[in-house]
């Protein structure tokens, strides 16, 4: 009763729909391991992430803060000096990647007061940051640190991520490509 | 013919349960997750009471504000040999409301801060938010200089929790 033929067949369209299954249930699994998922409009990401500093295209590993209101950035050489008239600021970050320090020059929005808990309140300069975090570009304030033993040389609070971001701190680096990491 | 088309049932049958189940992965994460806000209270079991904590993926473990912290048979100058011993605390949440809690110390943990290094007790804590119970390891600290009594890290948002900034159930000033 029973044909080889026909077994070999069946065999073969077995393999075939299982191939299928496979790709299929890849595709729908891909949103959600892959980069950029969403929630509500706000874009998911996790506890370490890449940002990019534009226009200086400078891309630097953060940790997602949700306790820190303030995003911050680690610098060295700070520098104010006067254009038209008005106080700015030249600093270097250094850009772990290409192992090579970036200077960068802003306009000096305030100096912000930090206060450190037993400890002397230091101040530290503020100024204002275009960045991309995954598919998202904003321009916010970040205070200056200026020193090099940060964890991270970016550290990114609620006014970056209010209205923008999600976090999920199962995920490290979920908004860029496998291969960048 | 009989033997093909209860091969191709079962195959179609395969396909369906493999798809389905795909597409639930799909679906539930993170989806299942619940979101929770900058701040959120959560009821400490221990201490029978509730804090509004501060969410704060910045940091590694929870911790709670811990004054008094006596060490049954204290074995003095090593911190780490009080581990498996009986601890009892003092705490307080931000609407000045004081619990004693005892429980045991599951491990000392080092902390670098601004200050230098510190080493603090570590116990376990069954904190509950909205009908969601988790226990967590959490660090004992004197946090009467803070604002937020109950600090949550990343050991208990981890896997059942998103973060929105956006929202809130209270801001201490």
């Amino acid at each position: 009763m029973i044909d080889l033929a026909d077994v070999r067949k069946g065999f073969r369209s077995v393999i075939g729909a299982l191939f299928a299954v496979t790709v299929t249930g890849l595709a729908l699994a891909e949103p959600v391991t892959q980069k950029c998922e969403e929630i509500g409009g706000l874009e998911i990401i996790g506890e370490l992430e890449y940002v990019s500093f534009i226009p200086e295209d400078t891309r630097l590993k953060a940790r997602i803060d949700t306790g820190a209101q303030t995003s911050s950035l680690s610098i060295t050489d700070k520098k104010l000096f006067e254009r038209d008239g008005r106080k700015w600021i030249r600093f270097h970050v250094h850009d772990a990647m290409k192992n090579e320090l970036v200077e960068f020059e802003r306009l000096l929005k305030r100096s912000a007061k930090i206060k450190r808990h037993e400890a002397e309140a230091i101040e530290r300069p503020v100024v204002e940051l275009k960045i991309r975090l995954g598919k998202t570009e904003v321009k916010r304030e970040f205070t200056l640190a200026d020193r090099s033993d940060f964890e991270y040389p970016v550290l990114i609070g609620r006014n970056v991520l209010a209205n923008n971001f999600v976090v999920n701190v199962i995920h490290k680096f979920s908004t860029s490509n496998i291969e960048e990491q | 013919m009989a033997e093909r088309r209860k091969a191709g049932f079962f195959v179609s049958v395969v396909c369906l349960l493999l798809l389905m189940s795909s597409a639930q992965v799909a679906a539930d994460a993170p989806r299942g997750k619940r979101t929770i806000g900058e701040t959120a209270v959560i009821a400490v079991e221990q201490a029978g009471m509730s804090f509004l904590a501060r969410i704060d993926t910045g940091a590694r473990v929870t911790s709670i504000h811990a004054m008094d912290v006596e060490v049954k048979h204290d074995a003095g100058d090593d911190k780490k040999d009080n581990i498996g011993k009986e601890v009892s605390f003092t705490t307080e949440n931000e609407r000045h409301k004081w619990a004693k809690v005892t429980t045991s110390i599951v491990d000392v943990a080092k902390v670098r801060n601004a200050q230098g290094t510190e080493y603090r007790y570590v116990v376990e804590l069954k904190l509950k938010w909205q009908g969601i119970e988790k226990s967590a390891l959490v660090n004992l600290r004197d946090r009467s200089a803070m604002s937020y009594k109950l600090l949550i890290g990343r050991n208990w948002l981890s896997s059942d929790f998103i973060v929105d900034v956006d929202r809130s159930e209270g801001i201490i000033k």
